[in-house]
């Protein structure tokens, strides 16, 4: 076996260029070579220490020196001495004895390496810093004119001429030693020790939490702030911190918790110790219920849903004890993982230099043998030919997305890689016992490449668009408002919309269950088994919904209304039309109590003068609520508290109530027109009257406060607003509390109040809320105050009520989906089957339509057990979101690009838009903020590297493992 | 198609089809286990010449297993299958839909190896590691599903990012090869197992080797639930032999030892690519998804971590031409990362910000929360 195989390392021949001048300086300073020997060892030892040192923990101990010029100079220094070693040495005698690498001594030399490629980061940072400020602006030759600025800002010094001195000594190092650099990383030892290290860098990545924002290559935590506050921040908590401090504790916070939770689970393996949840026999016997009309496998699947809840909930209060006790380990593990960088892993000099060292080595690896012969360069010519002729194909055929200007020379740039490379490969590297590894290696190579290039110059951030607003240009880097980047080019959003699942919630009314029935996500063809009674040949249906088919839009119109209900059950209806023509037909049902009006049948005018109810019967005059009427009901849910159910509370503004796990909420403020300033929504409170403020959307203002007197929280809870499908419920400070707000829009202060009143005889009035009685007869205007009239048409005492719906065909004819973006209602179209499989089999159609106008969302059996809810499911994921975007150039009109075919405007998640070297993807969306699409920008010319590596890199391990079997090398065994 | 379909309710009792073919799946695995121990110990007593013993016994039964294993198979098919038709999408967003898809791979990797590996032609002795394979992995398929019955089975709509083409190919790319270097894993444990007792009954192996053998089987964690009972079982086994005179020679132990490196090489080469192919498609789909090919999510970094163990198994076997002990160690801590990277992501720390979080359920993941600005100054002046 050669000696480079066997990563031996020997020293040139002699006679080398510097060698006289060593000679003479080893005679001139008395020292045997050997001694000279080790003192150069020592000092290179030392150097390497000291670079290593400050730069690793540049952050803790040379952030407090104010000499910033001394840092880059230590360091550098002790690059230089590191280096000096190989140069001198040159001049000693060759040993006898080879030296050979193994794991031990590679280990050591990655490590070497590994630290002055951090150190070597940390210096050249600022100079990339200016130059890709230079590169980001977009002015032309920034690899030219970057120095300018720098020198202004920065001034060229020492540190300069000592980063030069490096570069030269390196520069020369591995010059004269190539071929000991070479032995080193063609080691089989270097090479595993390398995919080892690699191996364990991601593994530390994984075990410590990555910061927030860890891509951007400024983000870092301030340690050296930090640790003064530390204290302050156990004593008071993260919320009381001042806003500039909670950034780093945030990342602290979220630090420790992700710790705590991975290691409180590796001390209770397998679930062992670890809290149960238990159901309590009321539980048990409402699942079996539960179980008998929804199904075995619904029921099983809510009792695991139950048990999970509970037992999760003393779970996090375990792991939250468990950080408690340990707080000062978990403090100190921060600090080390900030000083090494472990909390930036990926994005770390350290990383970037194994990750070179490992470039260099499969480089090495792969081209071991390479040589390149006149007789095999024309074929290398028809080669390159042939890759333009092939990539070609694949731009024409849509593959690649860069354009013409930018793809051929990329491409001519990978045909003379070919050229020089591949015709210098050995014929039987490229045979097909090796070709598979050696096409592996390349793929590596090309991702290696493509991913220095993506770190080099990607730049990632988010544009915020409006629908109706302006197209804009200027997007934030990294998700940060504070950092802004302007691209060559402004973007307009055109459309927008999310669209949720539709569902359908069944509902069993007699059984009063508390827990919210299963929603079923519909498609066309789903059946859906309910309600089981035992038979003689074991369970059976009583009811199967079938999806006929869903429909995008549909128009609701005014229902269907007679006097052919049924007797047993009468329903009271008035039909009134606003502005007394028929467009404005209204039914209005009457009102339930005080505490259960519902939106839809209140009628309020545009000016706000007055509201209009129904009553049905005697004394109408107790629906109007009294002066300490609630204005709405607060839903409290207190996870792991209870049956986990939630509890209705009447709201009453300036009160206190008491809700489960002793929790305090005190109701603070209220509002019916709710909207977010520039400050935050804690400056939206409304100094008007609730009376007098628009009907937009209700909020409360409420404070919650902790069982014992703990930290209070202030918190706004919006109407018709998931806090938890939209994130917002796990910032909360007391996340476990959830709230959901019903306003009422009767009893809640508002314009007058009136009650439109009919009875059985036929008899009719208006009673206003002062209790004065105004004549309401059909055919004629009420006394209502404000311009528009409400004419009372007909009563119902036995109405039956049917959906008038009109579905609507798609109405596409090309480009995008329009039908996507239409606001209105969706529709679907269900079969019905009551007793299935039985002699009393009866099938129903039922249209309907997610729109509560009409109640055109719900469907009631005949015998009132079962209620069907059509709806838009809020609660899971969205179905989708979509944009449309349009591409202007800034001349002073806004011309709009013209970018082929319509559907490469509109963008949705896995089908993003390219345009001028940026993509443009859907990124998130806000229910807040129905107008607002958040696009993700990206600009990386790395891409198409990394996919090209990828892809070869497939097809390598397919060669080497699956189309031919690995010849087998006869290396000794190595037995363990 | 949709009259088909519409036929395609659920059975009575409310429970779906694919849970009945599962469960019935579930019993041809249990059949299967008794099969391949009534194989392995005919084959047994063909190595040994006991009367009776015929090799045409040995053949029914090998067909009868591997029958039983089809069916099983076969069930197990039809169980993913329906729950395709009945949750509408490739059925592998949920932790239990994901498990049954394992099971199923577990299954079709073992029919593959079955005829790949051919152990039976070399003779009835290495018959019976194949039976010993097989009914392991019979276990682990009906040990897996036993703890997808604690699991929830509740349909979940798909998040808009797994609404793309790229999530039944890479999903299934991944599984296949999980299952497939699993039971090269479970062939490395099998191994140790045979090295400790053998050097417990004949001797001949170091002290420290041994304690080294004993505490990782026995003390790594998350795999005991397969080590422990493996290293009992076959204790048990030599206890036997022993006692019946029949111990194997340490020149046979020793050949079986070589086999077993080579048998678990061929079933690591069968799964290689595919985890290569798993782990970049999913690098494709980001791409497309999030226009982020590389994320270092902590999902993409263990599946990267987990395919860095199997390089360096690659380059210690062929470059250092390491075999034995040393390379199944590292095979068997591919096994362990696959486990970890399948099963322990979501306790990892810094998986609990992870946008890959979709079989938890009692986790909402973070897609379309990324980089939400709208809550902060959102609006820009506008471009002049």
């Amino acid at each position: 076996m050669s000696d480079e195989k066997q990563g031996v390392w020997r020293r040139p021949r002699e006679g080398a260029i510097v060698s006289g001048v060593a000679l003479a300086l080893s005679r001139a300073s008395g020292f045997s070579p050997r001694t000279a020997r080790v003192l150069f060892v020592a000092l290179a030892l030392l150097g390497a220490v000291l670079a290593l040192a400050f730069a690793l923990f540049d952050h803790a101990i040379l952030g407090r020196f104010a000499a910033q010029g001394l840092r880059p100079a230590l360091i550098g220094m002790g690059l230089l001495l590191a280096f000096s070693y190989p140069i001198l040495a040159l001049a000693l005698p060759t040993e006898e004895r080879p030296r050979r690498w193994d794991f031990g001594s590679a280990l050591g030399g990655l490590i070497v390496l590994v630290g002055i490629g951090q150190a070597l980061g940390v210096l050249l940072a600022p100079y990339w810093k200016s130059a890709k400020a230079e590169y980001v602006q977009g002015e032309g030759a920034w690899f030219l004119t970057w120095i300018g600025p720098y020198r202004a800002e920065h001034g060229l010094g020492p540190k300069e001429a000592v980063l030069l001195l490096f570069f030269l000594s390196g520069g020369a190092f591995v010059v004269f030693e190539r071929k000991a650099v070479k032995a080193f990383f063609r080691s089989m030892h270097v090479g595993v020790t390398l995919v080892a290290l690699t191996t364990l860098s991601v593994t530390a990545g994984v075990l410590v939490p990555q910061i927030d924002g860890f891509e951007d290559p400024e983000q870092r935590v301030d340690l050296a702030r930090e640790e003064q506050d530390f204290r302050l921040f156990l004593e008071r908590g993260y919320q009381k911190l001042p806003a500039e401090l909670q950034d780093g504790h945030e990342q602290y916070e979220a630090f420790r918790w992700a710790e705590g939770y991975f290691v409180y689970h590796l001390l209770h393996l397998y679930g062992i110790g670890m809290p149960e949840g238990a159901l309590t026999p009321s539980m048990r016997e409402s699942l079996e219920r539960f179980g008998e009309k929804y199904g075995t496998e619904e029921r099983e699947n809510r009792e695991k849903q139950m048990k999970a809840a509970f037992s999760g909930q003393e779970k996090v209060n375990k792991i939250g004890a468990f950080i408690h006790r340990h707080e000062p380990e978990f403090w100190r593990f921060f600090q080390v993982s900030t000083v090494l960088d472990l909390n930036r892993t990926y994005k770390s000099h350290w990383f970037a230099a194994l990750l070179w060292c490992l470039g260099i080595a499969v480089f090495l690896s792969a081209y071991k043998n390479w040589r390149l012969e006149r007789a095999r360069i024309l074929h290398g010519v028809w080669v390159t030919l042939g890759w333009t002729a092939f990539s070609c194909a694949l731009k024409l055929f849509g593959a690649i997305e860069l354009p013409w200007g930018e793809f051929l020379p990329i491409a001519a740039a990978f045909g003379a890689a070919f050229l020089l490379l591949g015709e210098g490969v050995p014929r039987s590297t490229l045979s097909l016992q090796k070709l598979g590894f050696f096409v592996v290696h390349n793929g590596m190579l090309v991702l290696l490449i493509g991913g220095f290039v993506s770190k080099l110059f990607t730049d990632r951030g988010i544009l915020n668009l409006f629908l109706g607003e302006a197209a804009q240009s200027t997007y934030f880097r990294h998700y940060d408002t504070r950092k802004r980047a302007r691209m060559p080019f402004s973007v307009r959003l055109d459309e927008f919309a999310r669209k949720e699942w539709r569902a359908l919630n069944v509902y069993f009314p007699q059984e009063e269950f508390t827990s919210q029935p299963p929603a079923y996500t519909l498609w066309d063809g789903r059946t859906i088994d309910l309600d089981y009674v035992e038979d003689e040949g074991g369970p059976r249906p009583r009811l199967r919904v079938r999806v006929d088919r869903l429909h995008d839009r549909v128009e609701v119109g005014t229902p269907l209304v007679s006097e052919a209900g049924s007797d047993a059950q009468p329903f009271p209806l008035a039909e009134v039309w606003l502005g007394g023509t028929e467009q404005g037909r209204r039914y209005m049902s009457p009102l339930v109590g005080q505490s259960q009006s519902y939106r839809h049948e209140i009628l309020r005018d545009a000016e706000g003068s007055y509201r209009l109810g129904g009553a049905h019967g005697d004394d109408p005059l107790a629906h109007f609520p009294g002066s300490r009427a609630p204005i709405g009901h607060l839903e409290v849910t207190v996870v792991g508290e209870g049956d986990g159910a939630p509890r209705s509370f009447p709201v009453r503004l300036g009160e206190e109530l008491e809700v489960q796990g002793g929790y305090r909420i005190s109701l603070v403020d209220a509002t019916t027109d709710f909207h977010t300033h520039e400050g935050g929504p804690e400056h939206a409170m409304d100094g008007a009257p609730l009376a007098d403020q628009p009907r937009g959307r209700a909020a409360l203002w409420v404070d919650i406060i902790p069982p014992a007197g703990g930290e209070a929280e202030r918190r706004v809870v919006l109407e018709d607003f998931d806090a938890v499908q939209t994130g917002q419920q796990e910032r909360y400070f007391h996340s476990k509390v959830l709230l959901e707000l019903a306003w009422d829009d009767w009893s809640a202060p508002g314009p007058p109040r009136y009650l439109l009143c009919w009875r059985s005889d036929g008899s009719s009035a208006l009673i206003c809320e002062t209790g004065e009685t105004l004549p309401a007869e059909l055919g004629k205007p009420l006394a209502l105050p404000g311009g528009e009239g409400v004419v009372p048409q007909r009563f119902f005492e036995r109405a039956e009520v049917k959906s008038n719906l009109r579905f609507l065909e798609s109405s596409r004819t090309g480009g995008w989906d329009r039908d996507f973006y239409a606001p209105g209602p969706r529709g679907a179209e269900l079969t019905v089957i009551l007793d299935p499989g039985t002699t009393d089999e009866v099938t129903v159609p039922v249209r309907l339509a997610t729109d509560e106008f009409a109640q055109s969302n719900l469907w009631f059996s005949p015998d009132g057990r079962v209620v069907l809810h059509f709806l838009e499911n809020t609660e899971g994921f969205p179905f989708e979101w979509r944009s449309v975007l349009s591409i202007l150039k800034p001349d002073a009109h806004g011309t709009v690009v013209d970018l082929g075919e319509e559907e490469e405007r509109e963008i949705r998640v896995n089908d993003y838009l390219y345009y001028g070297g940026y993509r443009f993807f859907q990124s998130n969306a806000d229910p807040r903020e129905p107008t607002y699409s958040g696009i993700g920008v990206v600009f990386d010319p790395g891409i198409p590297l990394v996919l090209l590596g990828m892809y070869t890199i497939i097809a390598g391990t397919v060669v080497a493992f699956l189309l031919r079997p690995v010849v087998l090398r006869r290396k000794p065994e190595v037995q363990g | 198609m949709n009259g088909w379909i519409r036929e395609l309710h659920f059975l009575e009792g409310g429970l779906s089809g694919s849970t009945l073919w599962l469960r019935a799946s579930t019993a041809l695995c249990a059949l299967t286990v008794l099969f391949g121990a009534v194989a392995a110990f005919e084959h047994g007593r063909l190595a040994r010449g006991s009367p009776g013993a015929s090799r045409a016994r040995t053949r029914t039964l090998e067909w009868a297993t591997f029958t039983v294993l089809l069916g099983s198979l076969m069930a197990s098919f039809a169980s993913v299958w329906r729950r395709g038709i009945e949750v509408n999408h490739f059925p592998s967003q949920t932790m239990s839909e994901v498990l049954v898809m394992f099971t199923l791979a577990l299954l079709a990797s073992m029919a593959v190896l079955h005829f790949a590996l051919r152990l039976r032609d070399f003779g009835p002795g290495w018959a019976i590691l194949g039976d010993a394979v097989l009914v392991l992995v019979a276990l682990g398929a009906w040990g897996t599903r036993v703890y997808v019955s604690t699991l929830s089975t509740a349909q979940r709509d798909l998040p808009p990012a797994l609404q793309s083409y790229w999530f039944p190919p890479h999903l299934s790319a991944l599984i296949f090869s999980y299952a497939t270097l699993g039971i090269a894993g479970a062939i490395c444990a099998v191994y140790f197992a045979i090295r400790f007792w053998s050097g417990v009954f004949s001797g001949g192996r170091r002290a420290r080797s041994q304690f080294l053998t004993f505490a990782c089987l026995a003390l790594l964690p998350f795999v005991h639930v397969v080590t422990l009972p493996l290293i009992l079982a076959v204790g048990l086994v030599f206890l036997v032999l022993k006692l019946s005179g029949h111990l194997p020679a340490r020149d046979a132990v020793a050949g079986m030892e070589r086999t077993m490196d080579e048998v678990s090489y061929r079933a690591f080469s069968v799964g290689m690519p595919f985890l290569t192919a798993g782990l970049f498609m999913g690098a494709f789909w980001a791409q497309e998804a999030w226009a982020n090919y590389w994320g270092w999510d902590s999902k993409e970094n263990s599946a990267l971590i987990t395919w860095l163990v199997y390089v360096l198994y690659i380059h210690l076997r062929w470059l250092g031409g390491v075999r034995g002990e040393k390379a199944m160690a590292v095979l068997m801590g591919g096994a362990l990362s696959v486990f970890m990277t399948f099963q322990i992501f979501g306790y990892l720390p810094d998986s609990q910000k992870s946008l890959h979080r979709y079989t938890d359920d009692s986790v909402v993941p973070r897609e379309g929360q990324q980089g939400t600005a709208s809550d902060e100054s959102a609006r820009l002046e506008r471009d002049e």
